[in-house]
């Protein structure tokens, strides 16, 4: 074999990301797969996107990423989530035709210059003086590399549920892979096992659909993608809701003990936002339906994902209690609903850059930190490959702030608070969400992508363009002042808003609810049509004194963010410190002391604490105001 | 967040073992010595030899404590032991009970010293309880109250701070508050799935009622202000009408120089009274008059910042001369809504007259001391209605401030709410709101409002 620069452990949608970031920074890459089949395969339900998840999907475009554009290209439904509610959390998500969605990353991939793929399993890494430098493949040979990322994904020792019967696999129809995490366990990782679990497939053609309520996807399509045309390429197909009922639940109910959730046979923790429909009916015991959506996985299939219905029961009754809810009567499955468990490395012994803290040069991506879904692992993986490379290149890491990205976001999360069940991305875990909308991802990210050399001159180019174009239109909007003439008030008559009564700065009047920015082409005003350019600088005028509020209290946030602590720093010198948070901090590492306050079980006197340690016997000025009168006397009564 | 200067204790003298009186100074019964460390024990023993090999904690010993060299006797003790976890400062401490002498206090505080002990500094016990997680800021803070406390009701109200009332009354107001954000965070990342969301109306009123709960705290302020700082009474009114033969009357004792020229008093002279449980203090001011004089100018601009300052407003006049002319130039700088009219001299003359009749009058005469058991009751009773709501929790202009811009936040946050705004605008002023009280507590914010929405929805994709 040759040698590599990077080799990337995993073809899910965190390797994929892993291995084309590592090339696009020049380095020689190599993949190694179990199934170059399942490349980009959707293990899960049938969609990229989401609340948050679809803001990643955007962040990883403007980072040079894949998924955005095979999303856009495989859509086969699109639909903007809370498209009335304000501009930081519409999100975008597309359902994709699965196969085609594998299709495109596999031609993605092989058509990557500098880029080899290996169908093979790693089953060893190579480890030399706490570096790791490459991996043995099942065959038993040696691949050696400057440094190795890790996205197996739920496959690490996993063991599929379905009923009491257990088997060794981490998909339907896969194996599982054995031998890495045992190896990190035995190097000190804390290893722990993680569940979740997936619905049954459907036969199209056993579904009475006329008994369901058809759902169907947004007009207007608004790709992931700079790069996607604007139109559609596949056709566009309905979902199907339906709804269980008191006898499902009753059918359920009474199999749980052949639930090995519920048997205690299954140790690792599901996600809360995912349960399963034993966990549904178990915790919220008076709701007499769960809604369902039949969600077809692609156009030439006939399988039909079952939404909201994951379950590990048998087979058995799986069918009994599906044959329950309307139009499912007569249903057949392709293959049953099953939980999964599989091994997880405790993310916080990562870095921001998401190399591990005790092996150099070996990354983690995905759900083996602990992460659920396609997006979360996808933004990982493309960290993970980046910063591999960058440091191979000894150039500036990629770390990216709260305040920047979800994906900074997510990282910050895993690597500070670590996780105990699988970590979704949700709007509600940004606290500066309204800076990270989905319209301001290019302004967010294009120039740290194109300084990083993830993005192309020409790509950068283009966004710049767009940049400048939406700048140019803001600048229009704040100087352009109207006065309250005859012709201006029939005009704003025309609009169907109030007058003015004063000079008004266009500006000023799109604040308005009613007003909308092409209104404003009335008062002769060079309009830039495109809407990528318009739409963007409403939001921001719109809601201009929330986004500053909301810039301002970044602002606040970034005093203890840039206050930087010693990696090398040894928290049991710090007085005032309790056990558990001298073990936490010494285990984390924080970067900052902004991220330091983040971990679960550090106080905010031990920020104090710090603070105290680092300025040592000078007298300072910090923030945290508190009761503690200067010294006065040395025998003054003290309490 | 505002900031001060505060003193950063070095590393190393963090470690060390500290000890300090605790009682008062000066001579009573007994007094108290305080011992807080990792070598507590170590340093206590070489001088209190009589302690046992096995100490238990929250146990007194009795003995007598000797010097290092053990060559005499310092004094006779009761020494009580903290085990480590179970003292206020967390640490490994001694109260050491001795006879109240400053200089027996001085040679057992030396002898701690030479044992290996620091003097401490002031509010470092306190300093050492919040470092270790004992207490948080609010309780932190009341134990400084405490000790400051010049009166029973201040001891009292620093007392229920301390003992968590206040803490209390935020955490409820927070778990409210985090329910609410538990219901909008949900709408924005659930929305898709059939979950059950409070109506904007419903969430609205209970908004509401959080506000109203806001308003209720940060309103004991201006109680709470007076119940810490004591109540204070400005005696003002034209020279020579008997301002401070008044004072002097009230507090039994020459506190003012009470001369016939007029003018005498330029500068304060204050007098402490008792009421209800507070202190009251007795302010004497300048003389008000048009003058020339420039060091008397001075006093009577003090007189004019002082009135705006002081809680209650004795405008004392003279019952023989009436109200003159003059007078009637300072009118308009007299805050009549805090102030009540004292008609001095009413023995000379009885048939006195006032042109202010809707101000309550209290006839005086401060030679014969006529009407000034009437004029103490009146005063009792209006220093008992100000605080008279015993549930006052908030005295503390930082816990103040961070109530009000809760309140701010969530009085923006209403309107939105009422008009089916959308949720993550709202959001953002419920977490400014939040991120208040999180202040106000010394936490900080973390993922409770998802833990919150985990616990109340059934989600599911």
């Amino acid at each position: 074999m040759d040698r590599f620069d990077v080799i990337v452990v995993g073809a899910g949608h965190a390797g994929i990301e892993a291995a084309l970031a590592s090339v696009r920074l020049g380095q020689k890459t190599l993949m190694i797969t179990t199934n170059v089949d399942r490349i980009g395969y959707m293990s899960c339900n049938p969609s990229i996107g989401g609340l948050g998840k679809g803001h990643m999907v955007r962040e990883i475009d403007i980072l040079g990423g894949a998924m955005a554009g095979a999303a856009d290209a495989t859509c086969i439904q699109f639909k903007r989530l809370n498209a009335r509610k304000g501009p930081a959390v519409r999100g975008s998500r597309s359902q994709c035709d699965k196969d085609l969605y594998c299709e495109y990353m596999k031609l993605k991939l092989q058509g990557t210059e500098g880029l080899t793929i290996l169908q093979s399993e790693a089953k060893s890494l190579i480890l030399e003086g706490g570096r790791c430098v490459g991996v043995v493949s099942e065959e038993g040979i040696s691949i050696f590399s400057k440094a190795v990322v890790i996205t197996t994904g739920t496959f690490m020792n996993a063991v599929m549920h379905i009923g009491l019967k257990q088997q060794s696999g981490g998909r339907i129809g896969d194996k599982a892979t054995k031998g890495i995490s045992d190896q990190l366990k035995d190097h000190g990782f804390s290893v722990t096992r993680l569940k979740t679990g997936t619905p049954a497939r459907l036969d199209r053609d056993s579904i009475d659909f006329s008994k369901t309520t058809p759902q169907w996807g947004d007009e207007k399509f608004m790709p992931f993608s700079f790069r996607s045309p604007k139109t559609l390429a596949l056709l566009q197909i309905a979902c199907f809701l339906s709804y269980t009922n008191e006898r499902t639940h009753e059918i359920i109910r009474n199999n749980l003990n052949q639930s090995p959730m519920f048997m205690g046979v299954i140790e690792g923790i599901g996600p809360r936002y995912c349960p399963s429909i034993e966990d549904k009916i178990t915790r919220f015991a008076d709701k007499e339906q769960h809604q369902t959506f039949l969600e077809p996985e692609g156009l030439s299939t006939n399988s039909i994902y079952l939404q909201g219905i994951s379950t590990s029961l048998p087979e058995d009754v799986q069918y009994e209690f599906l044959r329950t809810i309307p139009g499912l009567e007569n249903v057949k499955m392709l293959k049953p609903g099953y939980a999964v468990e599989y091994d997880f490395i405790e993310p916080t012994q990562i870095f921001h850059t998401l190399e591990t803290k005790s092996i150099a040069g070996l990354y983690l991506a995905g759900q083996i930190n602990g992460t659920s879904g396609y997006e979360e692992a996808a933004a990982q993986g493309l960290l993970a490959g980046s910063n591999a490379a960058l440091k191979i290149l000894e150039r500036e890491e990629l770390i990216l702030g709260r305040d920047q990205a979800y994906m900074g976001v997510m990282i910050d999360d895993l690597v500070s608070k670590g996780t105990k069940e699988p970590y979704r991305m949700m709007t509600s875990r940004a606290e500066f969400r309204l800076v990270l909308r989905e319209d301001n991802t290019i302004e967010r990210l294009a120039e740290v992508g194109f300084n990083h050399g993830l993005l192309s001159n020409e790509d950068f180019d283009q966004l710049s363009g767009l940049m400048s174009r939406r700048k140019r239109l803001l600048e229009t909007f704040e100087s352009k002042t109207i006065v309250p003439n005859a012709v201006t008030l029939q005009k704003l008559a025309d609009m169907g808003t109030s007058v003015i009564t004063k000079p008004t700065k266009l500006s000023e009047l799109l604040r308005r609810e009613e007003v909308s920015s092409s209104d404003l082409k009335v008062f002769d005003i060079e309009l830039d049509g495109d809407e990528d350019v318009y739409s963007a600088v409403e939001i921001q005028i719109k809601y201009s004194g929330y986004i500053k509020r909301q810039s301002e209290m970044v602002d606040q946030a970034k005093r203890l963010e840039t206050m930087t602590l010693p990696v090398n720093l040894k928290y049991e010198n710090v007085r005032g410190l309790s056990r558990e948070e001298v073990e936490k901090l010494n285990r984390i590492r924080p970067r900052s002391l902004g991220q330091a306050q983040r971990i679960s079980g550090v106080n905010p006197s031990a920020i104090h604490a710090i603070l105290v340690f680092l300025k040592g016997r000078s007298s300072m000025e910090f923030g945290i105001e508190h009761a503690f009168p200067a010294p006065e006397k040395s025998t003054a009564p003290s309490a | 967040m505002r900031s001060m200067t505060v003193p950063m204790r070095p590393l190393e003298t963090d470690k060390d073992t500290i000890c300090a009186l605790a009682t008062a100074h000066g001579i009573g019964a007994i007094s108290v010595v305080r011992i807080s460390g990792a070598q507590a024990v170590e340093i206590v023993r070489k001088t209190a030899t009589f302690l046992p090999e096995k100490l238990e904690s929250h146990k007194i010993y009795y003995g007598f404590m000797r010097t290092m060299t053990g060559d005499k006797a310092v004094d006779e003790v009761l020494v009580s032991y903290f085990e480590k976890g179970r003292s206020f400062t967390g640490e490994p401490s001694f109260e050491i009970s001795c006879h109240g002498s400053e200089i027996l206090v001085d040679e057992i505080l030396r002898e701690l010293v030479k044992s290996g002990a620091r003097p401490a500094e002031r509010g470092e016990f306190t300093y050492r309880a919040f470092m270790g997680g004992r207490i948080d800021l609010v309780q932190a803070e009341s134990v400084l109250a405490l000790i400051e406390s010049r009166s029973t009701r201040a001891a009292q109200l620093a007392l229920r701070q301390l003992q968590g009332d206040f803490s209390k009354r935020l955490n409820e107001l927070l778990k409210q508050l985090t329910g609410i954000l538990a219901h909008l965070e949900a709408n924005i990342d659930f929305a898709s799935e059939d979950i059950e969301i409070e109506s904007s109306r419903a969430l609205a009123s209970r908004l509401e009622h959080v506000l109203n709960g806001v308003k209720e705290l940060s309103s004991g302020y201006q109680r709470g202000k007076i119940i810490r700082n004591g109540y204070q009474v400005a005696l003002v009114g034209r020279p020579n009408v008997g301002k401070s033969s008044l004072l002097n009357a009230l507090a039994g004792e020459e506190r003012a120089i009470v001369t016939p020229v007029a003018g005498t008093t330029r500068d304060f002279v204050e007098a402490q009274l008792s009421e209800n449980g507070l202190r009251v203090t007795m302010v004497d001011t300048a003389g008000l008059r048009v003058t020339d004089d420039p060091v008397e100018k001075i006093g009577v601009e003090r007189t004019l910042q002082k009135i705006k300052d002081v809680d209650l407003v004795f405008y004392v006049m003279d019952a023989v001369e009436g109200v003159t002319p003059e007078e009637r130039e300072f009118a308009s700088v007299i805050p009549w809504d805090k102030t009540a009219l004292v008609v001095n001299k009413v023995d000379l003359n009885s048939k006195w007259k006032t042109e202010f009749d809707s101000l309550a009058t209290l006839p005086v005469s401060a030679t014969t001391g006529s009407g000034l058991k009437e004029l103490r009751g009146w005063l009792k009773a209006r220093v008992g209605n100000e605080v008279a709501e015993d549930s006052t929790l908030v005295s503390n202009a930082r816990h103040f401030q961070g109530l009000e811009v809760l309140a701010a936040s969530l009085e923006k946050a209403l309107p939105i709410l009422r008009d089916d705004g959308s949720p993550d605008l709202i959001a953002l002023e419920l977490q400014s709101g939040l991120r208040a009280i999180y202040e106000i507590l010394g936490l900080t914010f973390d993922d409770q409002v998802m833990d919150q929405v985990f616990n109340e929805f059934c989600l599911g994709k």
